[in-house]
């Protein structure tokens, strides 16, 4: 019994991350002074 | 029987100390990346750990370690561990519980799709990341571990393995490099955008698995014993050795005496003597070093440089090839006083031809095998993250979180 919980525990798991949104840009925190290095005219140069 | 204290305090001991290579290459790689993917590229690892040791339990250890099922897989007698008594002795020789082994292993299963990572750093989608680790661990570890070490076909065969030369670094690194294919180069790909971030992250990762594969090599003889003592000894030895190297060929060809030459280096002489580490002595391990250095980084360069496949932190170089080399080596090496069974060098030359079957067998299997699971994966959720994800960097994008607030 409790390893059937278990099992269901885990796959309430994997069905939220399959379901979970996926970040956006927009949500991504770039801030002042940490910009990537892709965009950095440092590392472009 | 009753339960061998010594010999249990030392499995347990290993398997904490292979617990800390998972984290350990998650440093490893996470200087080898931008700083703007290094959150995750160490979530890779530290996610992985955590995954695997739940999987391990519920569905993986029986596939691996239950009753035969012709060779090929375990069967499900121990899902969920049920029916395992915490005094049950695992074998009579070494007299540690079951449980202690059933540990001891799961860190090796954590550790081997985590060492895949590298190859899909800085473009995997976390979410197709995940569904590929919880597949690959179930289709190709779980059956893999079952024909070298469960009493599959491999074992009956007579190949050897003795910590997971083919098992756990042929099958990733081959996965790893189908991985790199399937997704592609990166964006940056032959920039200097793909320079490492922080070296001294990556050395102290490469610190931190070395001293961790005192466990995974000397922890595999299952008891505090010679032969322990032999694979501990000549662990280190082929450590040294992979790093000298390296460090050598990298200075000659490059003009300089690379700090990261000298890492992977050591990991590449690690990766050799896995498989031979219970079997051969310790000049055996110098010439496993030397050769791990050698082959590796030419398979690096080769890999990169002419064919141009963007497996991000040479994992194919290293482990795929090292492992292969470590494989054919103990046909060569292995020496009947150290491990009870003689290779070519020693008059026994179908060793040789054992391992070569299990090194094909491994080959061929995580190559279709890993094809297969991120083909089927790329019809439901996309591999890699969107090109303006990308530039913008993982960390941010993926996991909304940045390293270094600088």
């Amino acid at each position: 019994m409790l390893i059937a919980i278990a099992f269901l525990a885990f796959f309430a798991l994997i069905v939220a991350w399959i379901m979970a949104p996926s970040t956006t840009i927009v949500d991504a925190p770039i801030r002042k002074g940490s910009a990537p290095d892709a965009l950095s005219p440092v590392v472009q140069a | 029987m009753a339960i061998n204290a010594g010999n249990t305090a030392w499995v347990l001991i290993s398997a904490a100390l292979v617990m800390l290579m998972t984290p350990a290459l998650g440093f490893f790689y996470g200087g080898l990346v931008n700083r703007k993917n290094v959150l995750s590229t160490i979530m890779h690892s530290f996610f992985i750990l955590a995954l695997i040791s739940v999987v391990w339990v519920l569905w993986g250890y029986t596939l691996a370690f239950g009753p035969d099922k012709g060779g090929i897989i375990g069967g499900l007698d121990f899902v969920g561990l049920k029916g395992i008594a915490p005094d049950a002795i695992f074998s009579e020789a070494t007299g540690i519980p079951t449980y202690a082994f059933i540990a001891f292993q799961m860190m090796f299963a954590a550790i081997t799709p985590a060492l895949i990572t590298g190859a899909f750093a800085e473009r995997k989608r976390f979410k197709a990341f995940v569904v590929f680790s919880l597949l690959w661990s179930t289709i190709v570890y779980a059956p893999l571990a079952h024909w070298v070490w469960g009493g599959g076909w491999l074992a009956k065969l007579g190949a050897l393995d003795f910590a997971g030369g083919t098992v756990i670094h042929i099958s990733s690194g081959v996965a790893a490099l189908v991985a790199a294919i399937v997704l592609g180069k990166r964006r940056s790909f032959g920039t200097r955008e793909t320079d490492p971030h922080d070296l001294t992250m990556t050395v102290l990762g490469a610190g931190l698995l070395w001293f961790g594969w005192f466990g995974f090599n000397a922890g595999s003889a299952l008891a505090a014993n010679g032969q322990a003592a032999t694979a501990f000894l000549v662990t280190n030895v082929a450590a040294a050795m992979g790093a000298l190297t390296w460090m050598t060929v990298s200075w000659v060809r490059h003009g300089h005496p690379s700090v990261l030459g000298a890492a992977a280096g050591a990991v590449a002489g690690l990766v050799g003597i896995t498989p031979a580490a219970g079997f051969v002595g310790p000049a055996a391990a110098i010439v496993i070093g030397l050769g791990a250095g050698v082959f590796c980084f030419f398979t690096l360069d080769f890999i990169k440089e002419r064919l141009h496949i963007d497996d991000a932190l040479d994992v194919f170089a290293v482990h795929g090839v090292g492992g292969i080399w470590g494989a054919v080596a103990t046909g060569l090496f292995a020496e009947a006083k150290f491990g009870g069974v003689d290779g070519l060098f020693f008059g026994r030359p179908e060793q040789l031809w054992y391992q070569i079957v299990a090194v094909a067998a491994a080959v061929i299997f995580s190559a279709v095998a890993t094809f297969v699971i991120l083909k089927a994966i790329g019809l439901v959720i996309p591999l890699r993250v969107e090109d303006e994800a990308e530039v913008l960097g993982l960390d941010s994008t993926q996991h909304g979180e940045v390293a270094y607030q600088l």
